[in-house]
């Protein structure tokens, strides 16, 4: 197979792309952008609490991402080296500002939403309503199922302060969510 | 507290995170890393250009620094009695040895900051 068609095939590994795309392959870039955006978005969302800004975040953390592609020693975890980008790139946004100026206010439920579009908006909304660092801890644990001590590892925080924001933005984020939590027992 | 979360949340999560592909975001992010890169192209053109005056003015001086550099970055940094230890240590103990140790010390930590 040429490296061109290689490059643009849903079926080639993601290792492979990365090494292509390191070489400068755009091609290859483009394919792992395409396999990646929904999950990086998802995420940004989750932490910014607004679709568009969360979109522009996510174009941030690809642009970076071709820049220093090169950088990657292990292709294999060309994931966890994107998440950490990710994470880094809204770090870097807090620093700036607020970067949640645009998220909704939350108010209180009426009833739970079905669709998954409406739970988004809602779950984004509680999320907004947590302080940075436990919004930050909270999503990798629900969004990215990373144990405390990886978070812990991951955001530089002690392990003590992590289990903390966890447990105390569980239970505003039980509070906020009631509604579906009532739901679901 | 364990790991455990609560399943409702989690459930919640999850539901939430069922964003489709959007093409759309694909090219915006191509397009944007093309135009970044026919502006660097341009940035460089732009500098080449205008180093070509400059060389023509800085030349003599630029020949004079690149007849310093290779003066110095051979010289040796400790002078030792033993001929045989001066051999020995001849590659490592230069000035321009100095400077490519401090470049490798750098680029490494740049790639461990940033890989």
């Amino acid at each position: 197979m040429s490296t061109a068609r290689l490059a643009s095939s849903p079926e080639t590994p993601e290792a492979a792309l990365v090494v292509l795309a390191r070489k400068g392959d755009r091609a290859a870039f483009e394919e792992l952008v395409r396999r990646r955006q929904p999950w990086i978005r998802n995420l940004m969302r989750r932490l910014c609490g607004d679709a568009v800004a969360a979109d522009d975040l996510a174009q941030q953390v690809f642009l970076q991402a071709w820049k220093s592609v090169h950088l990657v020693r292990q292709a294999s975890r060309f994931g966890p080296w994107l998440k950490r980008l990710a994470v880094n790139t809204w770090l870097q946004e807090l620093r700036k500002g607020d970067p949640l100026r645009n998220a909704d206010e939350f108010e209180e439920l009426a009833s739970p939403r079905q669709d998954s579009a409406g739970i988004a908006m809602d779950l984004d909304r509680a999320l907004a309503a947590l302080p940075d660092k436990a919004r930050l801890c909270v999503v990798l644990s629900y969004h990215e199922r990373m144990t405390h001590e990886e978070i812990a590892e991951f955001t530089s925080m002690p392990l003590g302060t992590v289990k903390s924001h966890i447990r105390r933005g569980t239970m505003r984020l039980q509070e906020l969510l009631s509604a579906y939590l009532e739901q679901g027992k | 507290m364990t790991d455990e979360r609560d399943p409702v949340l989690q459930q919640l999560f999850d539901t939430a995170s069922e964003l489709s592909h959007d093409d759309g975001f694909v090219a915006e992010v191509m397009s944007t890393i093309n135009r970044r890169r026919r502006r660097a192209i341009m940035g460089w053109a732009i500098v080449a250009i205008a180093l070509v005056p400059v060389a023509g003015l800085f030349g003599a001086l630029l020949q004079d620094v690149v007849q310093l550099l290779a003066q110095v970055l051979p010289s040796t940094l400790v002078d030792t009695e033993a001929d045989w230890l001066a051999r020995a240590l001849a590659p490592a103990n230069t000035i321009g040895a100095l400077v490519a140790f401090a470049f490798l010390v750098l680029r490494a930590a740049y790639r461990r900051i940033f890989a």
